[in-house]
C-alpha cells in the first residue's frame, strides 16, 4: 500500500521500563482519578502520561474538531490483568471482593476508551491484539485517515505485563532468548497535511502486510511500491529476539520513535515487526533533511 | 460508499454451526439457557448462560483452544462458502475478540491446562487464533478489540482495506468464548440475570452471556459480480465514532453518530429502512440509550420496527455484532424480520415502538441497519441490502 498523500507525523512520545524496581512514578499520570472515567486504572495512568508528551496544544486539538480524531492502540496483554485479578480474588476471598469496574476498565480496549474519555476524541477508537499489534495500530490509523473518516490519530502500543504474565513470558520456550519483558508504550500523532501547519518530524508513506514474513515478502512488496530509486534503513522487531529487552506491542512503536523519529538520519526507513507466527508488518517513514 | 458484498458466511454458536440452524433458532425461539456446562460456576450469584453445546464443541477441528476451533472452523466456512481461497483473489483477515488469549491465561491461572508456565508465549497472543489451519493470507490481517462491538467493527473496518486495494477478498467477524473471568465480569457490573434476556420488555432483568463466532467474506460488490461469486447481502454504508463519556453507561449522543454516519454514508434515505437490527443487550439503560439515539438519528422519520436477538442467542460479545449482521442478511433473504423473544409487554418509557415479536413481522423494505456497541463508548452501525436483482450493476 503507497499512499498517495503521505500521512504527517507531528508527534510522538515513549516510555519504557525493565520493571525490576516497579514502575517508575514519574511513568504514571499524577492524576489517579478522571472526571468521566472515574478511579484511572494504572495502565491506563502510565499510557496518558506518555499521551501528555504527544499531543499537539488544545487549540490544534480544537480546530480538528474531537469527532474527526481517533486513538488506535495496540497490546499483547488485552484483559489478562482483569481475568487475573477476578480469578485470584474469587478464589481468595470470594465473590465479595469483586469490585464491579474490574471488568470493564480491565478489557483490552478500556485503555484506548480512557484515553479518548480524557480528551474528547469522537473519531474511531481502535484496539488491536498481539505481539505486532502496535505497528498494526499505527497502519489502522493511517487506513482511517487515508479513507478520510477522520484528520488525525493517536496511535502506537502499550503493555505493562504484571508479576505472574512477567514470570510467565520470561519462561517461555519462545521469548527466552530475550533479555527481558519491559513495560513500554511508544505513541505518535497522525495527521492528514491538509491540516498540518508546522513541518513533520516524518511522514507514513505506505505499508504492507504479509502472512509470509519470513521470506521478507512484506518488506519486498514495500520497497516494490514506494521506494524505485533507495534503500531504506530496515529497523526489525520480533517477540522474543536474542539479547534484547521484548517490549511486547509497544516494541516496534517505541523503535519507530527511538530509532527513526528521534535518532534516524533524513530519507527512508521501513520499521517492521514480527509477530509470533509468521506474519510480518511493514511501515514505512520518509525522514525530512 | 462503494458498495461492498458478503460473498460468503461461516458461524459456530449456541444454536447450531450452520445459517439454516441459525435463522430457525430465531424464528422458532426456545429457551437454551443452563448453567455453564464446563465447569461449575457457584461462586457467583448467577450461572445462567447460553452455551454451545459440549458435542458441538467436540465436532469443531482439535485445536489449542476453544477460540482456535472457532476461527479455524468458521473462516474455513466462509472461504468455501465464497468459492475462495483461489490464487487470483488476495484474502486478508480481520477478526475481534475480547476472550482469545485470556483462554489460556485463564485455563492455565486456574490449573485447568495440562500445559504450565513455560509454554509458548505465543499461546497467550490472540492474534495467533488468525493462523488457521490451510489459511495463507495474502491481504491485510488483524485481531481487534473494541469490546462488544468488536464483531460489527471488523468488517467495517475491513471495508477499508479492500477500498484501499490492500486485499481483493476480506474475511472478517468475531468470536469469543465463555470464560470464568467473564461470567465473574458480568456479574461483577450487576448486569447477569438468572432470567431470559428480554430486551424492550418492561420487565427485563439484564444480560445472558453467550459465546460463538461468525465470519463474513467481503468483497466489492464489482469484483465479486466480475468474478461470478454468489452475493449473499449488500453493505452500502459504515458509522463509527467512540462516545469519549463513560467506559460503561452508553450515550446517546456517540450512538447517533455511528447510525447519522452509516446512513450518510450509504446515501439510503430514512424512511427507506425496513428494520433495526439493535445492539439491545437487555439491560433498561442500554436499551432506553439506543432508541433514544435512533430517534434522535432519524428525526421526523418514524423509526423501522425494531428487534433484538440476543433474546435468543445471549450475548457472545465480540461476536454479537457479526451474529447480529448474519441475521440481518438471512431476513432480507427471506423477507422477514426475526421477533424478539419473550417479549411481554413493551416497556412504556421507549415510547411508541415497534418490536417485533411473535412471528415476527415481515420485512418490506430493502434496507436495514445493524447496530453494535460495546464498553468504552464503541459504537459501529451498518446499513445492509439484499442482493441485487440478477443482472444489476453495482
Amino acid at each position: 500500500m503507497t499512499l498517495r498523500d503521505p500521512i504527517d507525523i507531528l508527534g510522538f512520545a515513549c516510555a519504557s521500563s525493565p520493571l525490576d524496581a516497579g514502575m517508575p512514578p514519574e511513568l504514571l499520570l499524577p492524576e489517579r482519578r478522571a472526571k468521566k472515567v472515574g478511579a484511572l486504572p494504572d495502565k491506563a495512568r502510565f499510557v496518558l502520561q506518555t499521551v501528555k508528551a504527544c499531543l499537539p496544544p488544545q487549540e490544534a486539538l480544537e480546530a480538528i474538531g474531537r469527532e474527526r480524531i481517533g486513538v488506535s492502540l495496540g497490546t499483547v496483554l488485552g484483559s489478562m490483568d482483569a481475568a487475573e485479578q477476578c480469578l485470584s480474588t474469587v478464589r481468595s476471598e470470594g465473590f465479595k471482593g469483586v469490585t464491579p469496574s474490574w471488568y470493564a476498565n480491565g478489557l483490552p480496549n478500556a485503555t484506548a476508551a480512557i484515553v479518548a474519555s480524557v480528551h474528547g476524541f469522537q473519531g474511531p477508537n481502535l484496539t488491536l491484539l498481539g505481539h505486532a499489534s502496535g505497528l498494526e495500530a499505527l497502519v489502522m490509523a493511517c487506513r482511517q485517515i487515508a479513507a478520510g473518516r477522520v484528520d488525525a490519530m493517536l496511535a502506537g502500543g502499550f503493555d505493562w505485563p504484571s508479576a505472574w504474565q512477567l514470570d510467565r513470558l520470561q519462561r517461555s520456550t519462545d521469548m527466552r532468548g530475550a533479555s527481558g519483558v519491559h513495560a513500554g508504550a511508544g505513541l505518535v500523532w497522525l495527521s492528514r497535511r491538509t491540516v498540518r501547519d508546522e513541518p513533520p518530524y516524518g511522514q507514513v508513506i505506505g505499508w504492507s502486510q504479509s502472512w509470509r514474513g519470513a521470506d521478507n515478502r512484506s518488506l519486498a512488496a514495500a520497497a516494490a511500491q514506494g521506494w524505485p530509486d533507495a534503500e531504506p534503513v530496515i529497523h526489525e522487531t520480533a517477540c522474543g529476539a536474542a539479547g534484547q529487552a521484548d517490549h511486547l506491542a509497544a516494541g516496534a512503536p517505541l523503535q519507530l520513535v527511538r530509532d527513526v523519529l528521534m535518532h534516524g538520519r533524513s530519507g527512508r526507513h521501513a520499521v517492521v515487526a514480527r509477530g509470533f507466527g509468521t506474519a510480518a508488518i511493514c511501515l514505512l517513514i520518509q525522514r525530512p533533511d | 460508499m462503494t458498495p461492498i458484498a458478503i460473498t460468503g458466511v461461516g458461524i459456530a454458536g449456541p444454536a447450531g454451526m450452520s445459517t439454516g440452524m441459525f435463522w430457525e433458532a430465531l424464528l422458532h425461539p426456545r429457551d437454551r439457557r443452563t448453567p455453564w456446562p464446563k465447569r461449575a460456576m457457584s461462586a457467583y450469584p448467577v450461572d445462567n448462560v447460553i452455551a454451545i453445546a459440549e458435542t458441538d464443541w467436540a465436532a469443531l477441528p482439535a485445536a489449542a483452544t476453544r477460540a482456535d476451533a472457532l476461527a479455524a472452523f468458521t473462516i474455513g466456512q466462509a472461504l468455501a462458502h465464497a468459492g475462495l481461497p483461489r490464487a487470483d483473489v488476495r484474502t486478508g483477515c480481520f477478526l475481534a475478540t475480547t476472550t482469545a488469549g485470556v483462554e489460556q491465561l485463564e485455563n492455565e491461572f486456574i490449573g485447568a491446562s495440562g500445559e504450565g508456565a513455560g509454554g509458548p508465549a505465543a499461546a497467550l497472543d490472540a492474534a495467533t487464533v488468525l493462523q488457521a489451519p490451510g489459511c495463507d493470507w495474502q491481504g491485510p490481517v488483524a485481531m481487534l478489540s473494541t469490546a462488544c462491538s468488536s464483531g460489527l467493527m471488523a468488517p467495517a473496518l475491513a471495508i477499508d482495506a479492500l477500498l484501499a486495494g490492500e486485499a481483493d477478498a476480506m474475511v472478517a467477524g468475531g468470536l469469543d468464548v465463555l470464560l470464568e473471568y467473564t461470567v465473574c465480569g458480568f456479574n461483577g457490573l450487576r448486569v447477569a440475570t438468572a432470567e431470559r434476556c428480554r430486551p424492550f420488555d418492561a420487565e427485563r432483568k439484564g444480560v445472558v452471556l453467550s459465546e460463538g463466532a461468525v465470519s463474513f467474506c467481503l468483497e466489492t460488490l464489482e469484483a465479486a459480480q466480475a468474478r461470478g461469486a454468489q452475493v449473499l447481502a449488500v453493505i452500502r454504508g459504515r458509522g463509527i465514532s467512540c462516545d469519549a463519556e463513560h467506559v460503561t453507561a452508553p450515550d446517546r449522543a456517540g450512538v447517533s453518530r455511528a447510525i447519522v454516519q452509516a446512513l450518510e454514508d450509504s446515501g439510503v434515505a430514512r424512511q427507506d429502512i425496513g428494520a433495526v437490527f439493535t445492539h439491545s443487550t437487555g439491560t433498561s439503560v442500554n436499551d432506553a440509550t439506543e432508541i433514544q439515539a435512533l430517534r434522535a438519528a432519524f428525526g421526523d422519520t418514524p423509526l423501522p420496527p425494531v428487534t433484538g436477538i440476543k433474546s435468543v442467542m445471549g450475548h457472545p460479545q465480540a461476536a454479537a455484532g457479526a451474529f447480529s449482521l448474519l441475521a440481518a442478511v438471512l431476513a432480507l433473504r427471506a423477507r422477514r424480520l426475526p421477533p424478539t423473544a419473550w417479549l411481554g409487554t413493551t416497556d412504556p418509557a421507549l415510547g411508541a415502538l415497534t418490536v417485533a415479536a411473535g412471528e415476527g413481522l415481515p420485512l418490506e423494505r430493502e434496507h436495514v441497519l445493524v447496530e453494535a456497541f460495546g464498553f468504552g463508548g464503541n459504537n459501529c452501525v451498518l446499513v445492509l441490502s439484499g442482493p441485487p436483482a440478477e443482472g444489476a450493476r453495482p
